[in-house]
């Protein structure tokens, strides 16, 4: 009785541990951004500095598909912290192109 | 002939029986292992102490003679009836015990552990005679005649060990049904639709101030202090009160055999309690027992300790005491007692730190109970309780700008400081008489506060407060089982003296409606800073009565309460009752209702910064439903609709005509306040319905097997605070407060759901214990997300925090009509346990949000950044471990270990 419980027992804990063996490995996500998401993001930013402004840059700010997040956060923040007039883009926006080109991961910005 | 085979300690066993199966280098590994972290007590032959009863007169069976027919041994018992015999292994054997009047018996008896005790009676035991005046079964009927409807009772050994929980045994019953609980949330629960803070948790009928810490992982109490915990969701009778909503009523521990303990270590805490027992005036007169021959004499603490040990569960379970009858009657029958002593201290502020954002500093924490019994003779016993706990927090946040705008804390905090202390003590000598079967009085002089502290600085909030409330009281209560199975006559009085003290400065609101107050306007503040000095006592004075008819399979239980409270003259009379009929199928027809009252908390009657007049909250609960009983299986639906009034709300708008000033700086140049307001009001008002269903598996504690539970709740909580919401128009033509106030007369507000409601809630707790050793546990918890406002867009970034922009959300006028997608969530849980003579180690894994779902909690607003599609961005619950590797972030379930060893 104590051997069929124990042998029964052993099958659930191995069952149990395999199950969430695979089910560990299903969860992953990725850290690019969507780019409609982006856009909204970051055209959020520049229509305020727009606003605050009276001006914004003349010309626009391109955002390669699947940016990383991070970096679509930093763009849209320094763009709320830049003082007027509102005529250029944040050099660091090109943490937008991070895994796109590699002089464009700035050293010392990580996520 | 009857023979009780109860294991002292069956957790002893498993290291015997693990021995025998292991082989070789196997074995010596395992063996040198628990030698390294063990006594050596368990290691060779068993030695288990049997004793022979002779069951018509109760006494232990001297120079009986016992022979263990497999190993031809044989020994005799001593004075206590005890023979302590040696078996090679475990396994099943059989005793012949011979009485010297030449009875003999011959059971055949497992034998599982180290130091087990078995007890061999020589004939069938008699029945417990039903005289009235017999001392020997003093259970007054009330203790036990609990009402059925709309309580659920779990034991400590079903709620310890349920996964996801941190092995926090309160957090059990956030599992059961009509309990509506947020994921892993700060402990409070909301119990069928009444506010969080309506409800009242007791030990032992006496208050604590908070039944979690800071850090929500942790209770105030001990898991091993408790016995079972009683959840009143609704309805509940009239020996409780001051609660609108339900009563969590704990019982701790009321029987220790020997000297023990319990001691558990995580990575935040540690805790332990120790128990033991006092000795009877009496008990130097008892003669000293004689050894006779191989046979060693126990403590006599373990005359009769046949406790039913169960592997992971208190020995002192109320079901899990087995206990010998005789014994517990031997043992009512003098003097003596019993103290426990229990504490917890936090250390997360040295192992967790590292996690915390810079300038938070994590709380440090610590509890401690205390429990004392003295019986002085069967009839009259004393307890003494002490309960306490305090709680520590700071923060104080830098306000360095970061190179990085993306690791800014939230501009609201930056620079804010506070500093929080909360604790609460509870005293308690309590007598209780019993001089037979139908009678019981207790007596209890109680004392206990609250103690709060703030001091802290947000923008243009401010707060230094010191807070402290509490009262002594006297509280008699009776029990009087009138005619016995009948009629049961329950009453009691309780004069308390409150004490309320209150004293700083204290902010609020000017416009409760305003979901994103400016904390950094100085021109027009949305806050105001209020002194604060309240010295008050008063008396809050209660009695109840109530009475249980039976017969017939009917249960009548009608009552009323009477409350009285002082500081605002306000006397309620609640009447209260349940009538159930249950058909000889053990199908049992419920229902019930009552009126309830609750208490403002004191700084809302505060009669400087508060008001004064405020009323008690009232709520009427109405609940009816079906119960079956089958076997070890329980069926029960309820339904439930409950209404409330007089809610204490945030009322801008409400004054009083004239108020000394409390302000140190201006009370000399103008000593009365005219139109001051007053900030609390009893406008508010709801309800809530729904229906519950709970289907139970029970199984003895120290049995193996299955137990658990399915819990569904179906419910709707809705509330209104009545306080006018001023559109722009109205504030544009309305400038002054004389307009304003008298708008504000027009309750332009509607019903909504409360930020509670959850519409469906399911739980479904499994435990199995495979053997001594192994015990496994699943919990699966499905919740419908709280409601939630809609943002839909900002204000501009209007707010400035020392040049950082703030942008506040603007809701949606539609107010909590919003839902994520539902939360569930399956937790997993291992425990092993090492089983000694001594008691038992155990070592627990848990694994929450196995099939790693990140649900969704709500939605998180960013104050650096304006409206977007990603801000307000969902916001997830924290059961789940991250690991980002290059672009890819890896999820995996949130782990949790833990020891605990019991001795």
């Amino acid at each position: 009785m104590k051997h069929r419980s124990q042998k029964y027992f052993a099958r659930i804990l191995c069952g149990l541990t395999i199950a969430a063996a695979a089910l560990i490995t299903c969860r992953v996500d990725e850290a690019a951004m969507d780019l409609g998401d982006a856009y909204s993001e970051i055209g959020a930013a520049i229509n305020f500095k727009a606003n605050e402004c009276g001006q914004m840059p003349s010309y626009p700010l391109i955002i390669p598909p699947e940016p990383p997040e991070y970096g679509v956060r930093l763009c849209g923040l320094l763009i709320l912290g830049e003082p007027c007039p509102f005529n250029n883009y944040p050099l660091f926006c090109l943490e937008l192109y991070a895994d796109k080109c590699e002089f464009c991961d700035i050293p010392g910005l990580d996520p | 002939m009857r023979i009780m085979n109860l294991p002292q300690s069956s957790i002893g066993s498993r290291t015997s029986r693990a021995r025998r199966k292991r082989p070789g280098a196997l074995r010596s590994l395992l063996l040198a292992t628990i030698v390294l972290i063990t006594p050596l007590t368990a290691l060779f032959a068993l030695d288990v102490t049997v004793q022979v009863i002779d069951p018509a007169t109760r006494k232990p069976v001297v120079d009986a003679q016992l022979i263990i027919i497999e190993t031809k041994q044989k020994y005799f018992t001593n004075a206590r009836g005890e023979a302590r015999v040696t078996v090679p292994a475990a396994g099943f054997y059989t005793f012949r015990a011979i009485t010297p009047d030449g009875t003999l018996v011959q059971p055949r008896l497992q034998v599982i552990s180290q130091g087990q005790q078995l007890t061999i009676f020589t004939g069938d035991p008699p029945a417990a005679p039903a005289a009235d005046n017999d001392t020997s079964d003093i259970t007054v009927r009330g203790q036990q005649n609990k009402q059925k409807l709309s309580r659920y009772q779990v034991r400590l050994d079903e709620v310890k060990r349920i996964p996801g929980q941190f092995g926090e045994a309160l957090r059990g019953i956030e599992s059961l049904p009509g309990v509506n609980a947020a994921p892993f949330g700060n402990g409070e629960i909301v119990l069928r639709g009444a506010n969080e803070e309506a409800n009242t948790y007791l030990v032992d009928d006496l208050p604590i101030g908070y039944a979690f810490h800071f850090f929500p992982v942790n209770s105030v109490l001990h898991n091993d202090f408790i016995k079972t915990i009683d959840i009143y969701n609704g309805a509940y009778p009239a020996n409780f009160g001051n609660a609108t909503g339900g009563v969590i009523a704990i019982e701790t521990i009321d029987e220790v055999e020997r000297f023990g303990g319990n001691a558990s270590f995580s990575l935040w805490s540690a805790n332990a309690l120790f128990k033991g027992v006092l000795p009877g005036f009496d008990d130097a007169s008892e003669t000293a027992p004689e050894s006779n021959g191989t046979e060693e004499v126990p403590d006599s603490s373990q005359l009769f300790g046949s406790t039913g040990f169960g592997f992971g569960q208190s020995a002192d379970l109320g079901d899990a005491n087995i206990g010998n009858p005789i014994a517990a009657q031997e043992k009512a029958g003098g003097s003596g007692g019993y103290w426990i002593g229990a504490g917890r201290a936090s250390y997360l502020h040295k192992t967790l730190q590292q996690f915390a954002p810079d300038g938070v500093r994590l709380p440090i924490y610590w509890d401690g109970q205390f429990k004392a019994k003295y019986s002085l003779s069967p009839r009259h016993s004393l307890y003494f309780y002490a309960l306490g706990a305090k709680d520590t927090f700071t923060a104080e946040i830098d306000n360095t700008p970061e190179y990085d705008p993306t690791k800014e804390l939230d501009p609201v905090l930056l620079g804010a400081n506070v500093a929080i202390d909360r604790a609460f003590h509870t005293e308690a000598v309590r007598y209780v008489w019993q001089p037979g079967s139908k009678f019981r009085n207790t007596l209890s002089l109680i004392n206990t506060e609250n103690l709060f502290f703030i001091q802290g600085r947000l923008g243009q909030i401010r707060a230094d407060q010191t807070i402290s409330n509490g009262y002594t009281g006297l509280r008699n209560d009776i029990e009087w089982d009138v005619i016995r199975d009948h009629v049961l006559i329950e009453a009691g009085v309780e004069a308390r003296a409150s004490r309320y003290r209150n004293e700083g400065i204290t902010s609020r609101f000017t416009d409760p409606n305003d979901r994103t107050p400016d904390f950094f306007d100085t021109a027009n503040p949305d806050f105001v800073v209020i002194p604060v000095r309240d010295y008050e006592e008063s008396q809050y004075n209660s009695g109840f009565a109530m009475m249980t008819l039976a017969g017939y399979g009917f249960e009548f239980k009608p009552g009323a309460r009477v409350e009285h409270f002082g500081l605002t003259n306000q006397t309620v009379v609640d009447p209260r009752g349940t009538l159930s009929y249950t058909f000889p199928t053990k199908t049992t027809l419920l229902g019930g209702a009552g009126v309830y009252h609750r208490l403002p908390d004191p700084d809302e009657f505060s009669p400087t910064a508060g008001n004064p007049d405020l009323l008690m909250e009232r709520a009427e609960h109405y609940a009816g439903g079906l119960q079956q009983e089958l076997g070890s299986w329980l069926l029960k639906g309820e339904v439930f609709r409950q209404y409330f009034t007089d809610i204490v709300v945030v009322d801008p708008y409400i004054t009083t005509p004239v108020r000394t000033n409390q302000d140190q700086y201006t009370r000399y140049t103008q000593p009365l306040l005219f139109n001051d307001p007053l900030g609390f009001s009893n406008d508010g008002t709801g309800f809530s319905e729904g229906f519950e269903l709970y289907i139970k598996k029970s199984k003895a504690p120290n049995a193996n097997g299955w137990y658990g539970w399915l819990s569904y709740t179906w419910s709707r909580a809705i509330r209104n605070n009545h306080q006018h919401i001023f559109t722009a128009e109205e504030l544009a033509r309305a400038t002054t407060a004389d307009e304003r106030r008298i708008i504000a007369q027009y309750d332009n507000t509607k019903d909504r759901y409360a930020d509670f409601d959850r519409t469906h809630i399911l739980n479904l707790v499994f435990g199995y214990q495979v053997n001594p050793e192994w015990t496994l546990g699943v919990r699966w918890r499905y919740q419908t997300s709280a409601p939630y406002t809609k943002i839909i867009g900002d204000d501009g970034g209007r707010q400035q925090n020392q040049g950082r922009r703030i942008f506040d959300p603007v809701y949606s006028p539609f107010e909590n009509t919003e839902r994520t997608a539902a939360f569930h969530r399956l937790d997993f849980r291992v425990d092993r346990f090492f089983n000694y003579g001594w008691g038992y180690g155990n070592v627990f894994v848990e694994l929450l949000n196995v099939y790693v779902r990140r649900n969704e909690t709500g939605k998180s607003w960013n104050r650096q950044r304006p409206y977007s599609t990603t801000n307000p961005a969902p916001e997830y619950d924290f059961v789940l471990l991250q690991q980002s590797s290059g672009d890819k972030t890896y999820f995996i379930p949130f782990f949790n270990l833990g020891i605990e060893m019991k001795f």
